[in-house]
């Protein structure tokens, strides 16, 4: 059920990026697809259990699987910095010609 | 142990000196490029191959076999070639660091064998690759830039997608567990590449990006860049035979295509890039010998990109009139005389051995890529040379560097048999013949470019990774 609904999220950011004609929202809609990602990370290391996955002796139930958790750290950090390069690059392209229709703007490029 | 880490580690740390200490620039990039190559030489002369597991059984692992090692040459020698344009001209120091951290995120790209830590030195790769894309900050790059970053980040979702579902069936992240894994994460996996990898319809991206930018940003993104989606392409081509047919497929279809492009293009530079779509697809089509391809694409195809910005002009027709300097035209010359496969050239060792790997159902469609290939560079290969002073853009080191590996390894490969140099003539000729038939005068056809809008470009990558995913589910 909540795999399902992940995976809904993923494709919503997909169908944002593909049907939003305004640039930005087109960026956001990506890190939406990213969000997505990083929960389907989270839930597979939820399988084997919730509990923090710290060393403790005689540990009361079952803790998470500590790999995935670890690894979408680094995928998260990737994701932001990619995230703000877009927007930095979007911003300054706004500026030089008033507009967010990404369209409008390839136009402008088109010889 | 220590050198395959100080491949990686060395030119990533060496970078933050460089940058600390700007004068660095003068000595560092060359010893590196330098220890790159010497390394890979001696790998790929010993014939070694070997696996390096850092910390325990869940580690990252390291795999520098003579694929990785063919690859690291081509990063190294595309490299040098770079730097030897470079000093001359008025480029910062920073952008000499940049190329180096270049190089050491394309090493780390081509000995990854672990399916999270290829995702993260990829990443790191784009990122680096898009400062260099946008460097001099006009409109034009930093649309360019965005566009390349935005597109790359779509296929490595997908990527990512894939890589949780192999954790979840099989409990690792390393490359060979793929096999083992459902086929509809293995697709995942593969679209994502082939977006990075520039192959098929999933690269519509790469004529712009690869055109717009500088010419030495333009050598290493179709030199090198392009191949860190390929390696692991033929990585997984080894493992099961149902991914290799996927992998030859596609490497078909982007020869066709990329030729299929190439023949309409009447600027120089997008004329190379769509070249470059269906040399990847070469690649591809024979997966056993595809690392020695790279190479030998790799190396030619920079010397051109290098060699093109010497020219007066980027339109073919005016070139055509005003002729072109007898330097620059003879290092062009050479290298598309070794991407055409023509005798004691690189590229005609690397296409004998590909030819001698493709399957009979790939040979009629691989063979009309080949005299399509000669077809589009005999656009360059017939312009007029002229005597003039040479042309400022121009970096007499850098091609004859380039073109000296290029000679060097198609005289110590071979072959020297008479039907093979006969055949490689017989195609270039056959292509040469197309071209005066009338396949030039494609060119004055304009293509629509919607093909290559931002979305339609997103949309047509998840229709090919539907494809994918029932060519793969299906037993």
């Amino acid at each position: 059920m909540i795999k399902t609904l992940i995976l809904a999220t993923i494709l919503i950011g997909l169908l944002g990026v593909l049907l939003k004609p305004n640039l930005l929202l087109k960026i956001l809609a990506m890190d939406v697809m990213s969000t997505g990602i990083i929960s389907l990370f989270v839930l597979a290391a939820s399988r084997t259990g919730a509990r923090t996955p710290t060393v403790i002796p005689n540990p009361p139930d079952t803790y998470a699987d500590p790999l995935p958790q670890a690894v979408v750290l680094t995928a998260i950090v990737i994701g932001f910095s990619v995230l703000a390069v877009l927007l930095v690059c979007a911003t300054t392209i706004a500026k030089r010609f008033p507009t967010l229709n990404a369209k409008e703007i390839e136009s402008h490029f088109d010889r | 142990m220590i050198p395959v880490l100080s491949l990686v580690l060395g030119p990533l740390g060496l970078s933050i000196f460089c940058i600390l200490l700007p004068r660095l620039v003068a000595v560092v990039p060359a010893a590196v490029y330098g220890g790159t190559a010497g390394w890979s030489i001696w790998m790929i002369y010993t014939r070694q191959s070997f696996q390096l597991r850092l910390l325990d059984t869940i580690g990252v692992t390291l795999l520098a076999d003579s694929a990785a090692a063919y690859l690291l040459l081509t990063n190294a020698a595309v490299s040098l070639g770079v730097m030897l344009y470079l000093r001359p001209k008025s480029y910062p120091p920073f952008f000499h660091t940049l190329v180096l951290m270049l190089h050491g995120g394309l090493n780390a790209c081509f000995l990854s064998y672990d399916l999270f830590n290829l995702y993260v030195v990829i990443e790191l790769t784009t990122i680096i690759a898009f400062v260099l894309v946008i460097h001099p900050l006009e409109d034009r790059h930093i649309w360019n830039g965005l566009r390349y970053i935005f597109i790359s980040n779509i296929g490595m979702v997908f990527y990512l997608i894939g890589t949780i579902m192999v954790y979840e069936t099989t409990g690792s992240f390393a490359m060979q567990e793929l096999s083992r894994a459902h086929p509809a994460a293995a697709a995942l996996i593969m679209g994502g590449l082939l977006v990075k990898g520039g192959v098929f319809i999933p690269g519509f991206w790469l004529p712009l990006a690869h055109s717009e930018a500088e010419a030495p940003v333009s050598a290493l993104l179709s030199g090198v860049v392009v191949k860190i989606g390929v390696l692991p392409l033929l990585r997984f081509a080894a493992l099961s035979e149902s991914l290799d047919h996927m992998v030859r497929l596609m490497g078909v279809g982007s020869a066709l295509m990329g030729i299929g492009l190439a023949l309409f293009q009447k600027d120089v530079k997008r004329l190379l890039a769509c070249s470059t779509l269906s040399q990847v697809g070469f690649i591809l089509a024979a997966p056993p010998v595809g690392a020695f391809f790279a190479f030998a694409h790799g190396v030619a195809k920079s010397s051109l990109f290098l060699a093109v910005s010497g020219l007066s002009s980027r339109d073919l027709n005016r070139l055509q009139s005003s002729g072109v300097q007898w330097q620059v035209w003879s290092a062009m010359l050479l290298a598309a005389l070794s991407i055409c496969g023509m005798p004691l050239f690189g590229g005609f060792s690397a296409k004998v051995a590909a030819f001698e790997q493709i399957l009979s159902w790939q040979r009629p469609f691989m063979a009309a890529a080949a005299v399509g290939t000669a077809a589009v560079l005999s656009r360059l290969i017939f312009l007029k040379p002229v005597f003039e002073p040479l042309p400022d853009g121009f970096a007499r080191d850098s091609a004859l560097l380039l073109t000296g590996f290029l000679l060097i390894t198609g005289v110590a490969a071979g072959p020297y048999l008479r039907p093979q140099w006969l055949e490689a003539i017989g195609i270039t000729a056959a292509g040469c013949g197309v071209h005066y038939a009338g396949v030039r005068r494609l060119a004055r056809i304009r293509l629509p470019n919607r093909w290559e809008r931002l979305e339609d470009i997103i949309g047509m990558t998840c229709v090919v990774l539907l494809a994918l995913m029932i060519l793969g589910v299906r037993p």
